[in-house]
């Protein structure tokens, strides 16, 4: 048995393979298939120029084969690094002329794809080579002391370092076009062998600020790509004090004439934000004084080469000169949301969103004076376009605190909204007459009139008032009048688009009342540190992986916010539909009587009596219900219109609520009428009428068009 | 034989605690009823199963492999039912292209240690399924190539599965096919590419038998194209 272990541990390794005598065949064909890939006089081998089967073409041509730019397919690094023995110049040497070959394609005033080529060859090598050497670390135990001496050593390691290092020099100036595979380089390097590559890559970095002409565009994606390598305490302990140093040189770079170089900063001090807390040192002090431990900034000192204290400042003042620099001048950044997102009937958290992680990690007193930075932001300003990057901030606040956020935000947006009404209050259309019978604010909202009345500036607040209300719970309960005024008034409005966009935050509100995600995703969770030990190892913690600490913070709704969501239903959908119901719909008993013709008949002859008034009012009110439906839609059973397996059914009476048990049949019957009544009333050629009705039907049935690119997740799998 | 505990801890495992108690609650029971639903259809091995496996059970592995993942047992005995049905039974073109995909679904990249296939029966497959003008005729390359795309990268995940006696088979076949002409060499060439394997339980050493020849065929005046089959081979080796 220990025979045929033995045996096996032997047979598995490769290492004693000698390559030496095939070395020169091998660097040869190496130069020969990597200078085939980089510019030349001549002009590139293409191996369409051999003879070959159109079949076996394909073999080369396909990805995971050979045949592939970057050398992603082939794993010639694979062979190198296992050519590797202790001792061995020979291959070192060679490896060493490849780089000196390269090198001139990696300078900054000749650099293009090539470099990126040359760039993904080393990663690989580099790589390789790690896994190499981890592998052996692992092996060390088991494995018989002759075959140990094959292993990777120390000599073999600091040829490695000078053999990267010299490829680095030029490289680590790659533009932003080239730099994300560079930036990966180095970060594997980074976490190999920290103390030799951080202050050689953090020297160069230094010295390229000092050079007038060089953009950090690229620099900023570097530095983003190894913020854990780079201030991970347990990787390279000195890494964090070069922090302040490079925020403050970024600083000075953020500008509205540069989308990409602001864009790739963000990235840098998201990545940042994610590891390091942001603390106001009075809020450190004070949560030291709550959990009953000596409140002095100088226990951070402990074994630390720096003043922490100081520190701790410095962030904490970048911190908010960013966020007062980066609000100058987001009214000149015009990075403006894409106009045709999916319709959602979830609340999806961005993982784009650049500053859910900075405001996660900034104390309590930071945030409030961002908070205010903010509300001079929207007081003074109105633009034309919701601003992606204003929706991201709000969103981002709500995570972190949406009581806060409520409390220093609404009150600009009821300012800029509502006024109080000297006249006598008359309902602009049908629609608010149905609202306000059964709303049960309607006093408030009869002594109030909007403000702005100009439909872009309307729009934009109520762009920024569907961010305000996302993700804020049922603390938006408290503003319950205000908002519904505002709704109302809005969808009063003459122009649709303004009721278009009410109806966006009617959906918002309710999404974020009955959805459930977790609120703390975007940030490292950092109530483990809060204990009394763990505020002290606070800064000495950072880069520690946030798996096995986390603990998803579920938000589920309570009966308080479901109670809401429903009179929010009844209010905005069934109040409507009980209106056209009575108003319309009476008379009609039985659906399609007459065959086809007929009813094309009718549809043409009857164009001549419909009303502009009448139109109006069934396209908002048709596009209400359907917004409105669209946002409770998960969690609405499908009683009476769809069958699930058994398996769905237990989960379904834990998640449904039973309010909206009788909406997907009501609402199916309605639009049926509805349509019918419209065909026969001339309403028909009417395209937005028509499409919110047209919709409701596979909407209410079931079809969801969420799961458009994951059909196996749609609820037809169990049919 | 000798079962081994597997680990059960996977990627669902970890997030499966995470999740809110209502949905821990739900997806506690899925994962092993979806499990027995396919083992009990092919066990029953109802006459048209064929159709089955391309039809209804992608769709279920789908959903267990990619929210619960496979177990190791679960992946060899599923895709040893369908190497079965690819190079055993008379299944036609269009359905074996169906059941190669499915196949290199659940192979993934995990190695299969207890199932084995006979290199012969995937050459033959290659030379006369594939390279026959007796598929090719009137069905249109479009009709073929997706197979060979599905064929190509099942080759990759195939070469764990063969015995160390290919080898030898595979080199006879090599030299057999070897010419002076351009054709011929590359299709030498790649059938190296496509079967060379070196494997944990092979015998001590073979590769020096093989070597010296490998680099023998490098050393003749071929195309650089050709140069990313013998890098490719020889790092097989060298792992």
């Amino acid at each position: 048995m220990t025979v045929s272990s033995n045996f096996l541990i032997n047979s598995r390794e490769h290492l004693e393979i000698d390559w030496k005598p095939y070395y020169e065949l091998i660097f040869q064909n190496l130069l020969k298939f990597l200078i085939s890939d980089l510019p030349s006089r001549g002009g590139n081998f293409v191996n369409k120029h051999i003879d070959i089967p159109g079949k076996l073409f394909i073999l080369f041509n396909m990805p995971g084969t050979p045949r592939k730019k970057d050398n992603k397919g082939t794993n010639i690094q694979g062979l190198l690094v296992n050519c590797v023995k202790p001792g061995d110049n020979a291959f070192w040497t060679s490896m060493e002329r490849i780089v000196n070959i390269c090198q001139i394609y990696c300078h900054p005033d000749n650099q293009g794809q090539w470099t990126q080529t040359i760039a993904g060859f080393f990663l690989r090598f580099a790589k390789e080579y790690v896994k190499r050497y981890f592998r052996e670390k692992r092996w060390v135990e088991n494995r018989p002391q002759n075959y140990q001496s094959l292993f990777l050593d120390d000599e073999c390691h600091q040829k490695f370092i000078a053999l990267m290092k010299k490829l680095l020099t030029f490289l680590l100036f790659t533009s932003h076009h080239q730099i994300h595979l560079v930036a990966q380089l180095v970060r594997n390097l980074m976490y190999f062998r920290p103390d030799n590559i951080v202050p050689f890559v953090m020297e160069t970095v230094n010295y390229s600020f000092t050079l007038p002409e060089f953009s950090v565009t690229g620099l900023a994606q570097l530095l983003g790509t190894i913020a854990h390598p780079l201030l991970s305490r347990k990787n390279y302990n000195k890494g964090l004090y070069e922090l302040p140093n490079l925020l403050y040189q970024t600083l000075n770079h953020i500008t509205p004439s540069d989308r990409k170089k602001t864009k790739s900063i963000l990235f840098f001090y998201q990545k940042v934000s994610e590891l390091v807390p942001i603390y106001d040192p009075e809020d450190l002090e004070a949560e030291l004084k709550k959990l009953k431990v000596e409140p002095e900034l100088d226990i951070y000192n402990e074994k630390e080469e720096i003043n922490f204290p100081h520190f701790i400042d410095q962030i904490s003042g970048w911190a908010l000169d960013f966020f007062t620099k980066f609000i100058q001048v987001l009214p000149y950044l015009d990075e403006k949301k894409g106009k045709e997102k999916p319709p959602v009937r979830a609340l999806l958290l961005n993982p784009k969103n650049k500053f859910n992680a900075f405001i996660s990690a900034s104390s309590i007193s930071l945030r409030k004076r961002y908070l205010e930075v903010f509300v001079g932001y929207l007081t003074e300003n109105v633009e034309k376009t919701p601003n992606l990057y204003a929706s991201d901030i709000i969103q981002a606040f709500n995570l972190a605190d949406p009581a806060l956020t409520l409390r220093y935000l609404f009150p600009v947006i009821k300012e800029k909204l509502l006024t109080k009404r000297h006249d006598a209050f008359k309902t602009e259309n049908v629609l608010q007459d149905y609202l306000l019978a059964s709303s049960r604010n309607k006093d408030h909202i009869k002594n109030h009139e909007l403000k702005t009345v100009n439909k872009e500036n309307l729009i934009w607040y109520l762009s920024i008032l569907r961010d305000l209300v996302t993700y804020t719970r049922g603390l938006v309960r408290d503003y319950e009048s205000d908002l519904e005024a505002i709704l109302i008034l809005a969808l009063g409005h003459k122009e649709l688009e303004v009721s278009e966009a009410a109806g966006e935050v009617i959906q918002a509100l309710i999404l974020s009342l009955l959805n459930i995600y977790p609120s703390n995703v975007s940030c490292l969770n950092r109530s483990q540190s809060h204990k009394a030990e763990g505020i002290r190892f606070i800064y000495r913690d950072i880069g520690r992986l946030p798996k096995d600490a986390f603990e998803a913070d579920w938000y589920l709704s309570n009966s308080a916010d479901t109670d809401y969501a429903i009179y929010l239903t009844k209010l905005f959908k069934d109040a409507i539909i009980q209106g056209f119901t009575n108003n319309y719909l009476e008379n009609i008993s039985e659906v399609w009587p007459e065959d086809l013709s007929t009813m094309v008949d009718i549809m043409n002859l009857n164009l001549q009596e419909s009303s502009a008034l009448k139109r109006q009012e069934l396209t908002r009110g048709t596009m209400l219900i359907y917004t409105v439906f669209k946002a409770i839609a998960q969690r609405s059973s499908f009683k009476d219109v769809f069958e699930f397996g058994n398996l769905a059914k237990e989960f379904e009476s834990n998640f449904f609520i039973k309010e909206f048990d009788d909406d997907r049949l009501k609402l199916i019957i309605f639009a049926h009428k509805m349509i019918y009544w419209c065909v026969r009333n001339g309403y028909a050629h009417d395209e937005k009428i028509m499409a919110s009705l047209a919709k409701m039907i596979p909407i209410a049935a079931g079809h969801d068009d969420q799961y458009k690119f994951f059909p196996l997740h749609s609820p037809y799998q169990y049919s | 034989m000798e079962t081994v505990e597997q680990d059960q801890f996977n990627f669902h495992t970890y997030l499966h605690s995470k999740y809110p108690p209502v949905l821990q609650k739900h997806t506690e029971t899925e994962p092993g009823e979806l499990y027995k639903e396919i083992e009990t259809i092919i066990l029953s091995n109802p006459a048209d199963l064929v159709d089955k496996l391309i039809w209804e059970l992608p769709l279920k592995l789908e959903i267990l492999r990619k929210n619960y993942g496979l177990t190791q047992d679960q992946r060899e005995f599923i895709a040893s039912i369908y190497l079965h049905y690819t190079f055993d039974k008379p299944t036609s073109v269009f359905e074996k292209q169906d059941l190669l995909v499915t196949l290199n679904r659940v192979i993934g990249n995990k190695k299969l240690d207890n199932v084995r296939l006979s290199w012969k029966k995937v050459y033959h497959f290659l030379d006369e399924v594939l390279f026959s003008t007796k598929v090719d005729f009137n069905l249109g390359r479009a009709a073929i190539e997706p197979l060979f795309m599905n064929f190509l990268q099942f080759l990759k995940k195939a070469r764990w599965l063969y015995e160390e006696s290919h080898l030898e088979e595979l080199f006879t076949t090599v030299r057999q096919t070897i010419r002076i002409n351009d054709t011929e060499k590359v299709k030498a060439f790649a059938l190296l590419y496509c079967f060379f394997k070196g494997h944990k339980n092979y015998s001590s050493k073979y590769y020096e038998k093989y070597l010296p020849e490998i680099m023998e065929f490098w050393s003749w005046k071929i195309h650089p194209a050709c140069d990313k089959i013998f890098f490719e081979v020889l790092s097989r080796l060298a792992k």
